[in-house]
């Protein structure tokens, strides 16, 4: 597993998705607040590789491994929230005094408020805004309608507004 | 794309670009994991954990179930020998001529009076050769003769008297010589005790007290009710 069959030009082996979604795999876990995103990037491809021969249709592999990320990712936080019992705690979401020094100061408020948010409205602005996802492929990420990712997305903007607006020096 | 939308893009991509995985020692760790035993194992506990609760669950409901629908233990259906006499009945104290001594069996209390039980064996005017055992209830303290006050409408009460080991008996009942509770069986001389049971099981311990003629007199605790059903020579 892994390597192309001859003739098999055209389908990605193994190796190929995991070099192309690996990254992105990783960060999407790290965006939704899981300590441990490359674990949980790594699990998403060791559960890939066990129905990799029963795939028929390996264009949908990035969806896949897009919704065992975000149902990981879940699952870890949830694990997260009651190992601390304070969501608002979350180490993965502190900013390292070097990348303080970076990223600018609007930034690190939009970050904290994120943090904020419910689970799944962080979830569909992280879709939305980082992974640039259609409304069809938020729902099907999800598990969810697209009516409710579009209710979803406002009420989360409206939220992060509100959050940005109470804090001093919010949104500007 | 407003504002705060192009600065949350620009925020989120500002984060994720702090997670820079090294992609080959990922790919070496991913192949290490698609070939750990461990996840077989794991994967039997995600289902074998909830199985086993789940089986013990049922079985403790199970042997619950069994422990409350489980009733005594069977009687000893072969334990010793079967039973039969024929019911003691009613007999006019006036045709009887009482052969053996008296018995005393028991005192107990009636409506009025308290009253001792005898034992006896009798024949009868209308039938001397037909040997009887019979239980009269006398008042307590009163001598035992013809001229005393029966107790009840079955006192006495007799029944034949057989050639088997158990010969006769008579099994107390309310309003009878004998109260409930009560059994008393004239058996063969060579008998000193036996055990009696009922038809669930219930054992009784048939003790002696006194002899008519030839034989044994014994007297038995049983369950009030539930007629011994066999017997067992101890």
């Amino acid at each position: 597993m892994g390597e192309s069959a001859p003739g098999d030009l055209g389908v990605p082996t193994f190796h190929d998705l995991f070099r192309e979604y690996f990254g992105q795999m990783t960060r999407l876990a790290h965006l939704l607040g899981a300590d441990d995103a490359e674990n949980i990037a790594q699990e998403a491809f060791v559960k890939l590789h066990q129905r990799w021969d029963t795939l028929t249709d390996h264009s949908r592999v990035a969806g896949y491994l897009r919704t065992t990320v975000v149902n990981m990712s879940r699952s870890r936080t949830r694990h997260l929230r009651v190992v601390r019992r304070s969501p608002q705690e979350r180490p993965s979401d502190e900013l390292s005094a070097e990348v303080r020094a970076v990223a600018n100061w609007e930034h690190q408020h939009l970050r904290a408020v994120l943090t904020r948010l419910s689970r799944r409205q962080r979830e569909v602005l992280v879709l939305r805004y980082w992974l640039d996802l259609s409304t069809a492929g938020i729902a099907e990420t999800l598990g969810i309608s697209p009516g409710t990712v579009k209710a979803t997305t406002h009420h989360a903007m409206e939220n992060l507004r509100k959050h940005l607006g109470d804090d001093p020096g919010g949104e500007r | 794309m407003t504002d705060l939308e192009r600065k949350l893009a620009e925020a989120l991509r500002g984060q994720a670009g702090e997670v820079t995985p090294n992609l080959d020692a990922a790919w070496a760790e991913q192949q290490r994991r698609q070939h750990r035993p461990v996840r077989r194992r794991r994967r039997a506990a995600v289902w074998g954990a909830p199985l086993a609760a789940v089986l013990a669950v049922l079985t403790s409901v199970l042997l619950a179930t069994q422990l409350n629908t489980a009733q005594a233990p069977a009687p000893p259906a072969n334990t010793g020998e079967p039973l039969t006499l024929v019911q003691a009945e009613y007999q006019a104290l006036g045709e009887l001529k009482v052969v053996s001594t008296p018995v005393r069996l028991t005192e107990f209390a009636g409506q009025t009076h308290a009253w001792t039980a005898y034992a006896f064996t009798a024949t009868t005017v209308p039938a001397p050769d037909q040997a009887l055992f019979c239980i009269a209830a006398v008042p307590a303290g009163d001598p035992f003769d013809e001229s005393a006050s029966p107790y009840g409408t079955k006192s006495p009460s007799c029944a034949p008297i057989s050639s088997g080991t158990v010969r006769a008996g008579a099994v107390g009942e309310t309003g009878g010589p004998l109260p409930p509770g009560k059994a008393v069986y004239l058996v063969d001389p060579a008998v000193p005790a036996m055990q009696v049971f009922d038809a669930n099981g219930n054992l009784g311990e048939a003790r002696e007290v006194g002899v008519a003629g030839a034989d044994r007199v014994l007297l038995a605790e049983v369950r009030p009710g539930a007629s011994p059903v066999r017997f067992r020579v101890s």
